[in-house]
């Protein structure tokens, strides 16, 4: 028997022994309960996009000119997902190497170079089958959004998904096998994105990125041209797994830790460990600013040591979490603009992306929590500190969405400003104590919790949607006023009250943050 | 045949490492060689370069510049980690295989079939026969470190690196430890150990310190270069 096939033969033995004691752990009615419950979600959220739906139908002009522009878009689509994956690969994705197969398998005899480009088809595939996936998705909604037009999306909009994903994985392996520093990498990504935007402004539609992207139109997957460029994307992701063998495996390393992280996080549902995680995983770290350092001799009161140390926050961010920060705010602050006009589905699709600047916003807040002896070691109330470190955050987080509210409501007309404004003063408050919620909940884990009656604990999973309920309650002045509306009053009034009437977050917070301590003793 | 003769008196041998993270030199211009049947302890503070040296040798880490040979073959190779054992001070254990199927997959992917007497022998030896057909979730530190290092010690090798071996180890846990190390050396393998306990020094016959990734000292073992090496 030879080497190659002596080992093959021993990782499926590897792979067999690990999956039967993986079945043997899991409790198969527990997997059932918990798959009916995922069913019930999804049928939910497809129950509200299809009422949503009722607002947004498209028209055959609309469908028309989305045809027309659809490669062009497609092109973009691939630029980005080639060009992520450069500078993913830069960093040491898409391959994970775990500590246990590190030591078990890496530092034996066996072909470290097979290893590698085994994990590294794994990793290509799944990116394809997730991209088309998710392709499929869009493309079905948009056939629900547009009745009245024959064509079929799905296929098309799937196929350039699994393109896009190809993409990804082969510009990820190109790179992370080529050992490309980041500064490469990012160049790579932004030549791409030169040249994709001089090959439109030159009206050439000849670029392969261009003719991949026609699969997007209506009506087209399934085309011989959809299969030729899949077919080519395919032979790009195949080469970049061909060159994997050599990758540095100290970059895998480092890479697979945060992704490890990520997976914890997630696992144990806990938000903020996800974002930390990923922000390590982009290598989005604090960055030595001395030029701020003028701002710290304006608050030299030790009262205001907290409100400094979230100003240290903000100052020492990368250049990457500001333009993070202000596209999560102007989108959202968009959405919410537009879903007074248009309806339900962008208040779906604005309440994540609030929630997701809030968390940002909150900063300070998180880096104290990370470590629990942190509120030991300061001699005060421990609700005290945190109240304080929300000051800065609130007043951050006001003026941006005020300022995103009344820049995008230049572009949807028809949305009274006072409304704009309520909205927007809701929203910086409101997302800013929903994310503390999360950041304090998600610090030490409470003993007392595994004392309690498992169905006392199962009551737990209300309690984790408390922080997006209480990010949410923006919603008030936008739906008040809707209200007010459809009842032929002027909206103005009833947005103030909503508004007004949302500031019962920031002052549940702050009573819940002064007295938990007294509450857990409870 | 005399070149044979120095690289058959030679198990490993370093030239002139350098390896450097962010601008700042982890390891600098390091060269030793170990001998067959020598136990050498690695000794320096915390970031002086020991686990970087380890990381070089097991070809997990490409060093800047410098030559790295285990019995001729360049570090990483299959042939080098074919004659090649190394434990790590963090023991990294799979949650769903039994301690055996561990000990069992170590052998085996080493191409040794015929493993079990060994391995029988070194959870015995470690006192944790009573786990073999546990899986690791449960374990305390110390019965971790007792698996990683029975798997590393149940494969054949030419060259055992081993990196803090003893944390988390129980007294009993020390003495088997510093037993394996010697019966090692006895079967004609050298031995490498990084280590800050003075009780793994009684059975090392030659010391490495390393101070700010420099080699400082060379030769016999002595206590007092555990805690200032320079």
């Amino acid at each position: 028997m030879s080497q190659a096939v002596q080992e093959r033969a021993v990782l499926r033995d590897l792979s067999s022994a690990r999956r039967s004691h993986f079945a043997a752990s899991h409790d198969l009615l527990n997997v059932i309960v918990k798959g009916y419950f995922s069913a019930i979600a999804v049928l939910l959220v497809l129950d509200v996009a299809a009422t949503a739906s009722k607002f947004f139908v498209f028209t055959s002009a609309q469908v028309a000119a989305f045809s027309s522009f659809a490669p062009r878009i497609g092109a973009v689509v691939l630029v980005a997902a080639l060009a992520g994956g450069l500078a993913a690969g830069s960093r040491g994705a898409p391959l994970s190497l775990f500590a246990a197969e590190l030591r078990l398998l890496f530092l034996s005899p066996m072909n470290r170079e097979r290893l590698l480009r085994g994990k590294a088809v794994r990793a290509v595939i799944r990116y394809a089958i997730a991209g088309a996936f998710l392709g499929a998705a869009i493309g079905f909604g948009a056939r629900t959004l547009s009745p009245a037009h024959p064509a079929d999306p799905p296929l098309g909009f799937g196929a350039l998904g699994a393109m896009a994903g190809l993409a990804y994985g082969a510009g990820s392996t190109i790179s992370l096998s080529l050992a490309l520093g980041r500064r490469v990498a990012y160049g790579i990504g932004f030549l791409l994105a030169a040249f994709e935007a001089a090959a439109y402004l030159s009206g050439l539609h000849i670029d392969p990125f261009y003719l991949s992207g026609q699969t997007l139109r209506y009506g087209t997957g399934g085309t011989t041209l959809a299969f030729t460029a899949l077919g080519a994307w395919a032979v790009l992701g195949a080469l970049g797994i061909m060159r994997t063998g050599s990758a540095d495996i100290e970059k895998i390393e480092r890479h697979s830790e945060m992704v490890s992280r990520l997976r914890f996080g997630l696992a144990t549902r806990d938000i903020r460990a996800v974002i930390l995680a990923s922000r390590a995983l982009s290598e989005d770290g604090y960055r030595p600013r001395r030029a701020f350092a003028f701002l710290w001799r304006l608050l030299p009161s030790p009262r205001m040591a907290p409100v400094l140390r979230s100003l240290a926050n903000f100052t020492h961010w990368s250049i990457r979490r500001y333009v993070r920060l202000l596209a999560l705010v102007l989108v959202s602050s968009w959405l919410a603009t537009l879903a007074w006009e248009k309806g339900a589905l962008a208040y779906l699709a604005a309440i994540p992306l609030a929630f997701a600047a809030g968390l940002e916003l909150v900063d300070a807040l998180s880096s104290v929590v990370d470590r629990p002896v942190n509120f030991v070691n300061i001699p005060v109330d421990d609700g005290w500190l945190v109240s304080r470190l929300l000051v800065l955050p609130v007043i951050v987080g006001v003026v941006l969405f005020e300022a995103a509210s009344m820049a995008t409501s230049l572009f949807v007309k028809g949305v009274p400003l006072a409304v704009v404004a309520s909205v927007a003063l809701s929203m910086g408050v409101s997302v800013v104590f929903g994310a503390a919620i999360t950041a304090v909940r998600s610090g030490a884990p409470s003993v007392g919790v595994g004392l309690l009656t498992p169905e006392a604990q199962s009551f737990g999973i209300f309690l984790e949607l408390v922080p997006l309920v209480a990010a949410s309650v923006w919603l008030l002045p936008s739906l008040n006023s809707h209200h007010a509306v459809s009842l032929g009053r002027p909206p103005e009034t009833d947005a103030l009250s909503g508004a007004f009437f949302s500031l019962v977050v920031p002052v549940g917070t702050w009573a819940w943050l002064r007295a938990r301590n007294v509450i857990s003793a409870e | 045949m005399a070149a044979e003769a120095k690289t058959k008196a030679k198990v490993l041998e370093v030239k002139e490492l350098t390896k450097s993270f962010d601008h700042h030199a982890a390891v600098n211009g390091i060269s030793f060689a170990l001998a067959p049947g020598s136990v050498t302890a690695l000794v320096g503070p915390n970031g002086s370069g020991k686990t970087t040296i380890i990381r070089t040798v097991a070809g997990l880490s490409k060093p800047d510049s410098g030559r790295i040979e285990i019995l001729g073959a360049a570090a990483g190779s299959r042939q080098a980690r074919s004659v090649t054992s190394i434990i790590f001070d963090e023991p990294a254990l799979y949650a769903d295989l039994t301690v055996w199927e561990h000990l069992a997959f170590s052998a085996r992917l080493c191409g040794v079939e015929d493993f079990s007497a060994r391995a029988d022998d070194l959870l015995r030896r470690f006192s944790i026969s009573e786990l073999h057909d546990s899986l690791p979730s449960g374990f305390s530190r110390g019965q971790r470190q007792k698996v990683s290092l029975a798997m590393g010690l149940v494969r054949p090798y030419k060259l055992l690196i081993l990196d803090e071996p003893s944390n988390g180890l129980d007294g009993p846990g020390v003495r088997s430890l510093a037993a394996s190390l010697t019966e090692s050396a006895e079967a004609g393998a050298a031995v490498l150990v990084a280590t800050h306990l003075p009780d793994l020094l009684q059975v090392c016959g030659a010391m490495l310190a390393i101070s700010d990734g420099k080699l400082v000292y060379q030769g016999k073992p002595d206590r007092a270069r555990i805690e200032s090496p320079s």
